[in-house]
């Protein structure tokens, strides 16, 4: 199967304020109403809707993977490069796509999936 | 916006590499993407789409939660200013102005000492500035008694922002609660212009205060009164509804119980404020008061009703906003039961048992923020068990 996604390369005047139903999003922060009307079709396309920030929310990454993994903590021990703790939070249970959704929902817009491979690369090489 | 977002390109290449004020981009690319999201697309590899959340936004919303409570900190600044100089029938504009008049200049200091040191940082790290200082910047103003000096606020700001939050790393590395610290830092080392006497918890602009008016907290009376019942020392003026509605002297926003649970409505239904932390945490300090209830004898505050506890001093804006707070929290789903319960508890345990300082709710969120981590490490490791078990299970 094909996906075309429109190229998200616009800027958008207070963007990150201004209430929209258009905009697909998990959380239901202020102005963010699609959770109103979950069933309705919407044209996504790429941009970032946002910058990459420090991890603050705690607890959605659960929400979304269905495995016993603590996803945040995952994420932690691979940046530090703790190799025992990697494995035993779990990261021989899972791939870059198992997180995906981690990904698309995370409000820090953390390259989660990138992060996952980094592990397991470097614990390749050990 | 075509003219503003002309204007922001124009200028833009003097901040970017080899531009004249190469270092100082993250002040500009804060001003930038405060105007405009960035139109930065997704890598070529990992999700393609992505959510239309932000930390712009999410900041954003607890910030507009607390409106509620700083409205109504502004309107009681002015009431209590008013009842004390005998004046109770004062015109709401009136309190207004006053409320204003005392509680804008704190606001000021506190983001202007505070996002001063996040550029600052920003710049001399070379990191984007982050947002998390918005919603300290708007709690430490609601937690500083009105009378507070300004200078006391700049210092106490630029110790919270310093020593709390940049040592450690900036936003989402800190330990400690940063606008909790900056109030604990004044405690300690003014503690004349926190606590106990009459004029720190009304301004009185100079004036003199009428006969009749205690201008304590009730928090301050009950620990004053010995064995004596509680209920009836704190009498009509501290009665029940009083403080729930927030009609009592204090530190700027905390009076209003009921405006803190509208503020806990908009965290909890926007998803950005745990619901665990906030219930268990209210849950944590009526059993905690029920318990000291039902042993007999002891001191006025062990015999106060339990949910007076929940309405008096800062307990409901600590246990909302500040014990919330995700960075220092506890960052798993049970540990933030467990997190929250604690706070409640131990708040009514140092009220009761710390006759040197009544109000507990500051002291139960820094403790908790320095033990949050040990919660986390058993939640954590139970589900490294789990794992080892069910490896052990197929493997045998």
């Amino acid at each position: 199967m094909l996906t075309v996604l429109p190229e998200g390369d616009h800027h958008e005047f207070l963007g990150w304020i201004l209430p929209s139903a258009k905009k697909l999003s998990f959380h239901r922060a202020i102005g963010l109403l699609s959770f109103l009307a979950p069933k309705k079709e919407r044209v996504l396309d790429t941009n970032m809707h946002g910058e990459e920030r420090a991890f603050v929310q705690t607890g959605v990454f659960e929400q979304v993977l269905p495995m016993d993994i603590l996803p945040m903590h995952l994420l932690k021990a691979i940046l530090s490069r703790d190799f025992e703790e990697m494995e035993a939070l779990g990261i021989y249970e899972v791939l870059e796509e198992d997180l995906a959704l981690c990904e698309f929902i995370d409000v820090s817009k953390t390259p989660v999936q990138a992060i996952l491979r980094e592990g397991l690369e470097a614990l390749l090489e050990s | 916006m075509k003219f503003l977002r002309n204007a922001l390109d124009k200028i833009k290449p003097n901040f970017e590499k080899g531009g004249r004020f190469e270092k100082l981009h993250p002040a500009y690319d804060a001003f930038e993407t405060f105007a405009f999201v960035p139109k930065e697309t997704t890598p070529t590899k990992g999700a393609q789409i992505r959510d239309a959340v932000d930390m712009k936004r999410m900041m954003m919303t607890v910030i507009i939660a607390m409106v509620p409570c700083l409205l109504f900190g502004i309107w009681n600044v002015g009431h209590q200013h008013f009842l004390a100089l005998g004046q109770a029938e004062a015109a709401l504009w009136d309190k207004l102005v006053v409320g204003l008049w005392v509680t804008l200049p704190v606001i000021v200091v506190s983001y202007a000492v505070g996002l001063g040191i996040e550029f600052y940082f920003a710049i001399r790290r070379g990191h984007s500035v982050n947002e998390g200082y918005l919603v300290s910047g708007m709690l430490i103003p609601l937690i500083m008694p009105p009378t507070i000096p300004l200078w006391q606020v700049a210092v106490a700001t630029a110790f919270a922002v310093v020593v709390a939050k940049e040592v450690f790393g900036g936003t989402g590395m800190n330990i400690l609660n940063v606008a909790m610290t900056a109030r604990a830092f004044l405690y300690f080392a003014y503690p004349g212009n926190m606590a106990g006497a009459t004029d720190v918890w009304v301004y009185t602009g100079g004036q003199k205060i009428v006969d009749g008016y205690a201008g304590a907290t009730a928090l301050g009376i009950v620990a004053d009164k010995g064995t004596s019942n509680a209920v009836a020392s704190l009498g009509s003026f501290f009665s029940f509804e009083n403080l729930f509605i927030g009609f009592v002297p204090g530190s700027i926003g905390e009076t209003s119980t009921l405006m803190c649970l509208v503020g806990a409505l908009i965290l909890i239904a926007t998803g950005v404020g745990s619901w665990k932390i906030i219930v268990s945490g209210f849950l944590g300090a009526y059993l905690m008061g029920l318990l000291f209830n039902a042993i007999p004898g002891g001191n006025a505050f062990m015999a106060l009703p339990a949910h007076y506890h929940l309405a008096m001093g800062g307990l409901a804006f600590g246990i909302v906003f500040m014990a919330t707070d995700p960075v220092s929290a506890a960052q798993t789903e049970v540990g933030k039961w467990y997190y929250g319960f604690l706070i409640g508890a131990l708040t009514v345990l140092i009220r009761v048992f710390n006759p040197a300082y009544p109000e507990g709710i500051m002291l139960a969120v820094l403790l908790m923020n320095v033990l949050a981590p040990t919660i986390d490490y058993f939640v954590v490791d139970a589900n490294k068990r789990r794992r080892l078990k069910r490896l052990k299970l197929k493997t045998a």
